[in-house]
């Protein structure tokens, strides 16, 4: 919003008061209130004013019954001061999330080793123990491990330890046998 | 307008590597720096004799600010709750200004608060029931009583009339503790000075 322009010197008394403008445009302050009785008067006014306020501005402080309210005060206060308690169990809580996330690491990775351990020396992932997807992926690691090698031989022309594609467990790819397909 | 500042505040300007310089009337007011940041330490560990210590070297100023912002009957209670805030707040001090200013802000921070609150519950009562006053009673002879006349003000208004003319801030300093621009401060002032005319001329 735009001041009209005797608004807009009026707006800047108290600036002027203050001694808040710059030299220009203090000259041109002083020179407008040459001829505008509005803004002089309202400077008066407002010198009023201004002392009013600056003369209780170094009053002492008024009386205070101390004793009765830090009395009241002391009775308000939780000690310790609650931000400490809060930082100190935010702290606390922080550790001992931590603590709970490190425990349940290395408690997963002992059982998942033991697991492991057991399926390994039984030789076969056939055991009902742990879950589906980790005998499934387990179960195609070892097949991938036993067919490794005779893939190997296949592709090097002795296929006759193949166990993959044996005739044994596709009989109707045996020799001899119609397929059927 | 310029105000001499004492041996101890000149001492509290001094700059502390890492920290903003103190200057002005905000490190006047804030005398005995050291005491106060040993004793705010001490507070913020649960020490409520340290605590004490610092309500009463600052009790008495925050009392004659409260009356200003919400006149004598309700100062008494807000500086209760002043220094309540201030324990709850004080692990939020970290030093970075002088404790005389932090706490300075604390208060004006719930005195704002306050005045607002006193103001509506006024102006509730004032609906319903006429006569049941105001939380701050303005009598018809206030023309001499500047507090009267700040009671007159709205609480933006009155805010920075308080810290500019009664209080000694500057407009960068009550911008910053009232989240306004220098020149919001400036129009505040003036606004506030123009409309206490009505009151305070003769």
């Amino acid at each position: 919003m735009t001041l009209p322009y005797d608004d807009l010197w009026l707006s800047r008394l108290s600036e002027y008061l203050d001694g808040a403008l710059s030299s220009g445009e203090q000259a041109d302050m002083e020179q407008h209130l040459e001829h505008c009785e509005v803004c002089q008067t309202a400077l008066r006014e407002l010198q009023i004013v201004v002392s009013r306020l600056h003369a209780e501005r170094d009053t002492p402080a008024a009386y205070l019954p101390a004793e009765v309210v830090w009395s009241r005060v002391a009775t308000r206060l939780v000690v310790p001061p609650p931000s400490a308690r809060m930082t100190a169990e935010r702290l606390g809580g922080r550790w001992s999330a931590r603590l709970l996330a490190a425990s349940l690491l290395f408690a997963m990775g002992f059982a998942s080793g033991a697991w492991f351990e057991r399926a390994r020396s039984t030789g076969a992932f056939g055991w009902a123990g742990g879950p589906a997807w980790a005998h499934v992926a387990l179960s195609a690691l070892v097949r991938a491990r036993q067919t490794a090698p005779a893939l190997e031989q296949s592709r090097s022309g002795d296929a006759t330890t193949d166990t993959l594609f044996s005739p044994k467990d596709h009989p109707g790819n045996a020799p001899g046998t119609p397929s059927s397909r | 307008m310029t105000f001499p500042l004492s041996p101890v505040s000149k001492l509290a300007m001094r700059v502390i590597p890492g920290e903003k310089p103190v200057q002005g009337r905000a490190a006047e007011r804030a005398p005995r720096t050291d005491t106060d940041t040993t004793d705010a330490a001490l507070a913020a560990q649960g020490d409520v004799a340290a605590f004490e210590r610092i309500y009463r070297r600052h009790g008495p100023r925050l009392f004659r600010l409260a009356r200003r912002f919400l006149g004598a009957d309700l100062a008494e209670d807000a500086v209760q709750d002043v220094f309540v805030q201030a324990w709850d707040r004080l692990s939020q001090f970290r030093g970075e200004s002088l404790f005389g200013s932090w706490l300075h802000r604390v208060a004006i921070n719930v005195l704002l608060r306050q005045a607002i609150t006193a103001r509506r519950i006024a102006q509730r009562m004032a609906s319903t029931d006429v006569d049941l006053l105001p939380a701050r009673t303005i009598s018809t002879d206030t023309r001499m009583d500047v507090d009267a006349a700040l009671g007159h003000l709205s609480e933006d208004l009155r805010a920075v009339v308080i810290l500019h003319d009664l209080e000694g801030f500057g407009h960068r300093e009550i911008a910053d503790t009232l989240g306004l621009s220098v020149s919001a401060s400036k129009m505040r002032l003036h606004r506030g000075r123009m409309q206490l005319r009505e009151w305070l001329l003769p």
